[in-house]
């Protein structure tokens, strides 16, 4: 194409008309240029900021990544395994006292002069412990 | 309450034996009357208020009731005091009670197979008889009653450890002081109004239809010698190799407690008693409510607390748990404890 330009006197002339008007408008693009008013510029910026916020969901399923998912599994298996195995070396059922002092209090029915509690058990314990 | 029993039946004719040959001759004697006391409410129904109070180391606990009796084995007992059990009532018929409970809408029915053990209602009164000297304090009036007190010493000590004021026509025993060592008063069982009648309707002991029935637990059963406990335990249960003066083996039982196999093994001198428990499985005491203090049995850490009068020590070895629970104070529960220990 600029082989021909060279050679070709109106096409020449014509591709410089076209050249000044593109010239002539980026000039006039420049003059009229205005700067955005602050509030638009924060509230772009506001936006923006906005739109680059991970959502929840989004957290949670890179938390689910197997690079995190399988050392917090690994770890948490640890600890339940220490957990069960000492619940079970301790030994818990548990014993209420109130049980032994009912009872005692039953055994002792048959001492000479023996005596109910001033306070019944069986109306003030929540259950009917044996 | 002092209990009227079914099982003190046999023991009422015996009894009544007893205080009609009295009554041929001279007053009767003072074991003549404590022996009658025993067995009076099988053959004597009455009403009256009744005043209880026991005294703990650090606490005390009282109540007061409506009673009415109808011979040989319905009572029931309706509460005024404290607060909490007013409009409460416990009715008994023979072995079996049904606590009222106003407050929960329920009534709660339990069963207490001792108090049919008539070998170990004997063997309280014959121990009884042999650790304590039966002696006659005098005559009285009480609540407008004619009554004879007698004091109950304790040969080892040859302290008095009750007082019991005796109503001289039925043999009602109207008043009930206990003495700890010091002399200090462990508590009493007090009549006022007295009223000895037939006329007690049947209604009266009838259960509330309103509320609802929950079953409750069977204590005593089977009631057993405490060797034949032992042996039968499953596991290697020890017994103490030292007592309190006085006190022998009176009665055993094996008890589930919160499916825990459990051995009861209760001692007593005639008039005190403390009961010991002993498990092989992997257990914990909860001792929630209570205010516990540390102490040491064999060189291992022991938990002792009081329960209103009642005191308990707790502690375990190698390879049993332990529980001794009395009105007994924490020097000689320790005392036992100890005695536990021993090879």
């Amino acid at each position: 194409m600029h082989a021909h330009l060279a050679e070709c006197t109106p096409c020449a002339r014509e591709y410089e008309a076209e050249t000044s008007l593109t010239e002539l408008l980026r000039a006039h693009a420049r003059t009229q240029e205005r700067d955005l008013p602050y509030r638009v510029i924060a509230g772009i910026r506001g936006a923006a900021a906005g739109r680059a916020r991970v959502p929840a969901w989004q957290r949670v399923r890179s938390a689910l990544r197997p690079i995190v998912l399988v050392p917090v599994a690994a770890a948490l298996a640890v600890a339940l395994y220490f957990e069960v195995g000492s619940r079970h070396s301790t030994g818990a059922t548990p014993v209420d006292a109130a049980a032994y002092v009912n009872n005692h209090a039953a055994l002792t029915a048959t001492t000479p002069f023996s005596e109910d509690a001033p306070i019944p058990a069986m109306l003030t314990s929540d259950d009917q412990t044996p | 309450m002092i209990r009227p029993r079914s099982a003190v039946a046999a023991l009422a004719l015996l009894a009544g034996g007893v205080s009609l040959a009295a009554a041929a001759s001279a007053p009767p004697s003072p074991d003549a009357m404590l022996f009658a006391a025993i067995a009076a409410p099988s053959t004597v129904s009455y009403t009256g208020v009744i005043e209880v109070v026991r005294f703990g180391s650090r606490a005390a606990e009282a109540s007061i009731y409506r009673i009415e009796h109808r011979a040989p084995d319905l009572t029931c007992r309706y509460y005024s005091a404290p607060s909490a059990l007013s409009g409460d009532s416990v009715i008994s018929r023979g072995d079996l009670s049904f606590s009222v409970d106003a407050r929960r809408h329920r009534t709660v029915e339990t069963r207490n197979t001792a108090l049919d053990d008539r070998i170990a209602i004997n063997d309280d009164y014959a121990l009884l008889r042999a650790n304590y000297q039966v002696v006659r304090k005098g005559d009285e009036t009480f609540d407008g009653r004619s009554a004879v007190a007698i004091v109950l010493i304790n040969k080892y000590n040859h302290r008095p450890a009750m007082l019991v004021r005796i109503d001289r026509a039925t043999k009602i025993v109207l008043d009930k002081q206990e003495f700890s060592r010091n002399g200090s008063l462990l508590g009493e069982v007090r009549f006022q109004s007295v009223r000895y009648t037939d006329a007690i309707p049947a209604a009266d002991f009838a259960l509330p239809k309103q509320y609802r029935l929950v079953q409750g637990p069977t204590f005593g059963e089977p009631p057993q010698s405490p060797d034949s406990v032992v042996r039968s335990a499953g596991f290697r249960a020890r017994a103490p190799r030292a007592l309190p003066e006085g006190f022998a083996p009176v009665d055993g039982t094996l008890v589930e407690l919160n499916g825990v196999h459990t051995v009861h093994l209760l001692y007593s001198d005639g008039i005190r008693t403390v009961s010991l428990f002993e498990n092989a499985s992997a257990s914990t005491l909860d001792m929630t409510g209570l205010q516990i203090e540390r102490t040491q049995v064999g060189g291992r850490t022991a938990q002792y607390a009081e329960d209103g009068a009642m005191a308990l020590l707790a502690w375990s070895d190698a390879t049993l748990h332990y529980a001794l629970v009395g009105e007994l104070r924490m020097g000689e529960l320790r005392a036992i404890a100890e005695a536990m220990q021993k090879p």
